[in-house]
C-alpha cells in the first residue's frame, strides 16, 4: 500500500515548482510566491495534530521513519488527519505560511515554471524569462528568448526551451549558482513541425484525432545531444530516428499508432489508448534491441489521460477530472479536481517523493510514499 | 419569453426548424427544440427555456446538413464525416493521409446543438485568427465522442464556403488565442482552472 500526505494551499495558482526546500508558485494575480517547505511542515503539524517528525518527513525530508524508528516511537505517525471523510484533502491558508510575494512579470500569461541553479525560468506567452532567486528574495528579471515559450527544462548543465511554432530552442552553457547564465542562446531546431519541448528522459505526445498532426516526440539520443521529432504516423518513417521512438515502434507499432497518450518514465514506455494504460519496459534508451521489451503492467482507465509523472515512490496520473496515483497496480484517487499543472521531482534529494499540482481551488502538495516506506504505525 | 425567426422562411426540399436558446451561458441543456414545419409555416410548439429562441432553416446537402443561418448571417454545414454513422461506427476515412489517416473527430451532440454552439460563438465573438472556438457549460460539457470539451470552427478557406467545425483536444500549439481564454476567465464563462487549462492547451 502507498501512503500519501496531501495539503491544499487555497487560492488560484497557475503553476508551482519545488526547489531546494522552497515552494515557488505563480498566482492568478501575476505574483510569484516563495514559501519554505519547513514552514509548510510547521503549519501542517500545528494545524492538523500531526507529529512534527511526520510532517517534516512528508514535506521537508521526503523520508518516512525507518521500521526501527517506527517501532520505537509511540503514537500516530501517519497522515489520517489530513484526509476528510469525503475524501477531500486538508486545506492550508496561505496567510499561515511564512512566505513572500513578488511582482515579477505582471502581465504575462505564464505557461511553465522551472528552477535550476538558483534561477527561476518562467515560460510566458511572449518570452522566456529568467530571474535569480533565493529564500524570500528575487533578482532582476531577464528576457532570454523573445518568443512565446511553452516550457523550459533543465538537462546536463543546459536549459532547453520549447517555443512552439518557432521551434525548440536551447540555452546552452554552464550554469553556475551565483553566476550569470551564459548569454548564449542557440536555436536547435526551427522547423515549424517541432511543436513541443523534450523533457530530458521523456518524450511527449499530443493526443488528438482531428485535422492536424498528432504526435510530437522528443528523446535524448546521447548525452548533450537530443533529437526532436514530430510524426503523425511513426510506422511510415524509415526508422532513421534511432531513439526511444524507434524502440517504441519496434516494440508495438499498432498500439502506439492508436494511442491517445504516450510518454516515458525511467525505464518504462507508457501508452494509453482505447481506455487502457500499458507500461512497457524499455531496456535501453540509446538503441533498440529486439526481444528486450515486455509489458510490466496494464490496466483499464476510463478517463482521458493528460499527463503522467513519476516520483521515487511511483507514478501519478492526471486525467481530465482527477489526479490518481498508482498503488499496487491500481489507480487510486488523490484528488478529484481539474488540474492545471502537475510536477514531480524524481531526481531531487529533498522532493523526490513529492508532487505539486495546481488544481481548481488551490495548490496541492502531496508526498507519496511507496510500499517500502513505513505507514501509519498505530 | 421572446422568440424570433425569419419573417419569410425559405422552403427547401427538407426543412426543419431548430429552436435553440442562443443565450446558454448557464444551465444550458443540450436539448434541441425541434418543430415540424409545413412549407410556408413555422410552428413553434413550445419553448421550455427562458431566453432567446430563433428559427433556423436547414437543408440536407450531399455531405451534411446546412444551417441557414446565424444571427449575423453565417451559414453552417454540419459535416457527415464528423459524425458516427447510424450504426454507431465512425464514418470511413476521408483519405489515407493526414495526421489521423483521414479519421475525424466525431461530435457527441446533435447537429442542431452543433449549430447552436457555432451560433453562440458567433454571437459572442469567441474568435481568434484561426476561427471560432466554443465550449458549453463552462467547458464541462463533453462535445465529442472521445470526451472532447471544446470545439473549433476553422476560418473558411473561401468566403463563399459554409462554416464547419469539430470537437477537439487542445494542445500547447493548438488552442484558442490567449485573448479568447482570458476573456472567458474574466467574464466567468469558464472557471479559473478550466481557463488556465485552455491557455495551456490541456482541455
Amino acid at each position: 500500500m502507498t501512503e500519501t500526505a496531501s495539503v491544499l494551499i487555497a487560492g488560484d495558482y497557475v503553476d508551482a515548482y519545488l526547489y531546494g526546500g522552497l515552494l515557488l508558485a505563480w498566482d492568478s494575480r501575476g505574483r510569484l510566491m516563495i514559501a519554505s517547505t519547513e514552514s509548510l511542515a510547521d503549519v501542517v503539524s500545528s494545524g492538523f495534530s500531526i507529529p512534527r517528525r511526520s510532517a517534516r518527513a512528508a514535506f521537508v525530508d521526503n523520508k518516512l521513519l525507518s521500521i526501527d524508528e517506527a517501532k520505537s516511537s509511540p503514537g500516530e505517525f501517519g497522515f489520517k488527519s489530513l484526509r476528510s471523510a469525503d475524501g477531500d484533502v486538508a486545506h492550508v491558508d496561505i496567510n499561515s505560511l511564512d512566505c513572500r510575494f513578488f511582482s515579477v512579470a505582471d502581465d504575462a500569461v505564464v505557461f511553465d515554471l522551472m528552477a535550476t541553479y538558483g534561477h527561476l525560468f518562467i515560460s510566458t506567452d511572449e518570452a522566456l524569462l529568467s530571474v535569480p532567486f533565493g529564500p524570500f528574495e528575487v533578482g532582476t528579471v531577464e528576457k532570454r528568448i523573445a518568443h512565446r515559450c511553452l516550457s523550459a527544462s533543465p538537462r546536463w548543465g543546459a536549459v532547453s526551451a520549447s517555443c512552439a511554432d518557432k521551434g525548440a530552442w536551447a540555452l546552452l552553457g554552464e550554469i553556475g549558482y551565483g553566476r550569470d547564465i551564459r548569454k548564449r542562446t542557440e536555436q536547435i531546431d526551427e522547423k515549424e513541425s517541432v511543436r513541443h519541448a523534450w523533457t530530458g528522459s521523456t518524450f511527449l505526445s499530443f493526443s488528438g484525432d482531428n485535422d492536424i498532426d498528432l504526435y510530437t516526440a522528443a528523446a535524448p539520443v546521447r548525452k548533450g545531444q537530443h533529437r526532436i521529432v514530430e510524426t503523425f504516423d511513426p510506422v511510415d518513417d524509415s526508422g532513421e530516428w534511432g531513439s526511444i521512438w524507434q524502440v517504441a515502434i519496434d516494440s508495438d507499432a499498432s498500439r502506439l499508432r492508436d494511442a491517445d497518450f504516450v510518454t516515458a518514465v525511467t525505464g518504462l514506455l507508457i501508452v494509453v489508448g482505447n481506455g487502457r494504460l500499458t507500461a512497457t519496459q524499455i531496456s535501453t534508451w540509446s538503441r533498440p534491441v529486439d526481444g528486450l521489451y515486455r509489458d510490466v503492467f496494464a490496466m483499464e482507465i476510463g478517463d482521458r489521460v493528460l499527463s503522467l509523472v513519476e516520483t521515487a515512490s511511483g507514478l501519478v496520473v492526471e486525467t481530465d477530472s482527477s489526479l490518481l496515483y498508482l498503488d499496487d497496480q491500481e489507480l487510486r484517487p488523490l484528488i478529484s479536481r481539474e488540474t492545471i499543472s502537475l510536477r514531480s521531482y524524481p531526481r531531487s534529494k529533498r522532493h523526490r517523493r513529492t508532487i505539486t499540482a495546481t488544481v481548481d481551488g488551490g495548490l496541492l502538495v502531496t508526498a507519496v510514499f511507496g510500499e517500502n516506506s513505513v505507514r501509519a504505525a498505530t | 419569453m421572446a422568440t424570433r425567426h425569419s419573417d419569410q422562411p425559405k422552403v427547401a426540399s427538407q426543412v426543419e426548424v431548430l429552436l435553440h436558446r442562443a443565450n446558454f451561458q448557464s444551465g444550458y441543456e443540450p436539448r434541441p427544440l425541434l418543430s415540424v414545419v409545413t412549407p410556408g409555416y413555422i410552428q413553434i410548439h413550445s419553448c421550455y427555456h427562458e431566453g432567446w429562441y430563433m428559427a433556423v432553416e436547414t437543408e440536407v446537402v450531399g455531405d451534411g446538413l446546412r444551417f441557414i443561418a446565424t444571427n449575423s448571417g453565417k451559414t453552417y454545414r454540419s459535416l457527415n464525416y464528423h459524425r458516427a454513422t447510424p450504426s454507431g461506427r465512425p464514418p470511413p476515412a476521408t483519405s489515407s493521409h493526414g495526421s489521423t489517416g483521414g479519421r475525424k473527430s466525431l461530435w457527441a451532440i446533435t447537429q442542431h446543438d452543433e449549430f447552436a454552439l457555432f451560433s453562440t460563438a458567433d454571437d459572442l465573438d469567441w474568435k481568434d485568427p484561426t476561427g471560432y472556438w466554443a465550449i458549453r457549460d463552462g467547458g464541462r460539457d463533453v462535445l465529442g465522442t472521445k470526451h472532447e470539451r471544446i470545439a473549433h470552427f476553422p476560418q473558411k478557406a473561401q468566403s463563399a464556403d459554409d462554416w464547419h467545425g469539430y470537437p477537439l483536444y487542445l494542445s500547447p500549439v493548438r488552442r484558442p488565442d490567449a485573448t479568447v481564454a482570458l476573456e472567458w476567465i474574466a467574464n466567468e464563462t469558464v472557471s479559473f482552472a478550466i481557463g488556465q487549462k485552455i491557455l495551456r492547451g490541456k482541455l
